[in-house]
């Protein structure tokens, strides 16, 4: 059944070395955008706080299809990337893919954030200030690392998601894991194997990050219980 | 709240129009310098959409992902004209148009079929290839469909944006439509029993059918293909006429030498070579 892997692991590996890449521009672009929506929208500057609102709400309520197909006909149009390949990849085509990728995962991460800055007790804020430090030391120095904790396990959802998600980038011409399993499939005009591989491709991924992830909320927890 | 409610929600949509009029604000192109372009480029671009075997499809050969099939070979040749190099976009068939359109490709093959209405917002070149459609169904039902209301109440498939898919919307009033980007997870559920009959073209299906003797017939029922979308052409963007009239010659060429089923032939034993 899996015969046409001795023949076609190459293209099962580029996919994956793409799908691999495209995750990780998304999740960083995803985590800065959070990020600075997540200042803006508790912001006292009113201006800020309803276009960050007005932001994740359009993102969360679209599909991700076709957001990816707008920003990447829209970007193309204003700036000019050149094709160039990386590990099989045509850069022109990646980048804005992520990018909109990352535009979009920002919306969901800004909210992972918020419900961990909601978190922390105002209490520690109003003590903070009370002792003379500035509303960005508190928030950068007290707030925010506290807040990272509480949402790494949310955060780590995000990212396994935005790793499946990441299939939608074929829509725009990106030959990323499922991408290729169609292709295998449609010149083995047999669709099951190869799908079947890709599958077990984004479960190795998503289990490896959550490992990962899983290690680093040990870690963080082993400090803070010290701590308190 | 209510009032906020409502201001969200006009952001929004304002934002989503915002969005779109960047999208439309496409320029107009004054001249034809097409063929120049391409020159200058030093590469063609095509865009395809590789799952439709031996049309367009990808093989592994000696450990390197290359995409081959008869459109492919006809590119190659278009290339080779103009003295460029080839190089071929993946994509998914309904963004093809939007492709060209955005001029992320100079031209697109992928068994397109010059419609009424694709010939709106594309140039299309003479056909190099002449359709039959037919309807593929399980090895066990090759009997069953003889005439167009035995697919009454029935599910047949069809992928997104093709001429196909007009088929049966159009031909096959009784049935239920079912349609996907891919043929092949069509074919797939074909195979499965979850859809009863699936409308290909001619080559296509007799490949499937080759492919796996066991399990798919063709059907003896009889379908239309309308004058107007009997046949595959090569499309460029609207007003490409230059590039247009290079590809016509290459069509020409091939035709008369007979290489294009030669092309054909090679293209299905590349398939059955490493389709296994």
């Amino acid at each position: 059944m899996f015969d046409f892997l001795g023949r076609y692991y190459p293209a099962f590996l580029e996919g994956t070395a793409q799908t691999i890449i495209i995750s990780i521009i998304a999740s960083v672009i995803g985590i800065l955008i959070g990020l600075l929506l997540v200042l803006m929208r508790i912001s006292d500057n009113k201006i800020l706080a309803t276009i960050s609102r007005v932001y994740i709400s359009v993102v969360r309520g679209t599909p991700s299809m076709i957001q990816v197909m707008l920003i990447y006909y829209s970007l193309s149009k204003i700036l000019s990337i050149p094709p160039i390949h990386i590990l099989g990849a045509s850069l022109d085509r990646v980048l804005p893919g992520s990018i909109a990728l990352g535009l979009n995962s920002g919306a969901y991460t800004a909210e992972i954030f918020r419900s961990g800055i909601i978190s922390i007790p105002k209490g520690q804020t109003e003590a903070g200030l009370s002792l003379g430090m500035t509303r960005h030391m508190v928030m950068f120095e007290i707030v925010l690392p506290q807040a990272v904790r509480n949402a790494l396990p949310a955060m780590g959802n995000e990212f396994i998601s935005l790793i499946k998600e990441s299939s939608v980038l074929f829509y725009i011409g990106v030959q990323e894991v499922t991408a290729q399993a169609l292709g295998v499939g449609g010149t083995l005009y047999d669709f099951v194997p190869p799908l079947i591989v890709a599958a077990a491709i984004y479960f190795v991924l998503t289990f490896t990050l959550s490992w990962i992830i899983g290690y680093f909320e040990k870690k963080m927890s082993r400090k803070y219980a010290r701590l308190a | 709240m209510k009032k906020n409610m409502i201001k969200k929600f006009t952001l929004g949509i304002a934002s989503v129009c915002a969005l779109g009029l960047i999208l439309c604000g496409c320029g107009k192109k004054s001249s034809d310098n097409s063929v120049q372009e391409v020159k200058d480029n030093k590469t063609l671009t095509i865009g395809t959409s590789a799952d439709f075997a031996p049309f367009e499809f990808p093989i592994v050969k000696n450990g390197k992902k290359e995409i081959t099939g008869y459109d492919i070979m006809l590119a190659q040749k278009v290339a080779d004209k103009l003295g460029v190099k080839l190089k071929i976009v993946n994509t998914e068939f309904p963004s093809l148009i939007s492709e060209l359109q955005n001029d992320k490709v100079d031209l697109v093959l992928s068994g397109m079929t010059k419609t009424a209405k694709r010939a709106k917002v594309v140039d299309f070149s003479k056909p190099y290839y002449t359709v039959e459609n037919v309807m593929l169904v399980q090895k066990k039902d090759a009997d069953k469909y003889n005439k167009i209301s035995d697919t009454k109440g029935k599910q047949i498939g069809a992928q997104q944006s093709t001429t196909q898919e007009d088929i049966v919307k159009k031909q096959m009033k009784g049935a239920n439509l079912v349609t996907e980007s891919v043929t092949t997870s069509l074919a797939t559920e074909l195979k499965n029993g979850k859809i009863d009959g699936l409308v290909l073209e001619n080559a296509i299906a007799n490949n499937y059918v080759k492919q796996n003797p066991g399990k798919y017939a063709i059907a003896k029922v009889k379908l239309t293909t309308g004058k107007d979308i009997e046949s595959y052409s090569v499309a460029a963007k609207k007003g490409d006429k230059k590039l247009i009239k290079v590809v016509n010659e290459v069509i020409d060429k091939i035709q008369k030498g007979g290489t294009s089923g030669q092309m054909l032939q090679d293209a299905q034993n590349l398939q059955a070579k490493y389709g296994k």
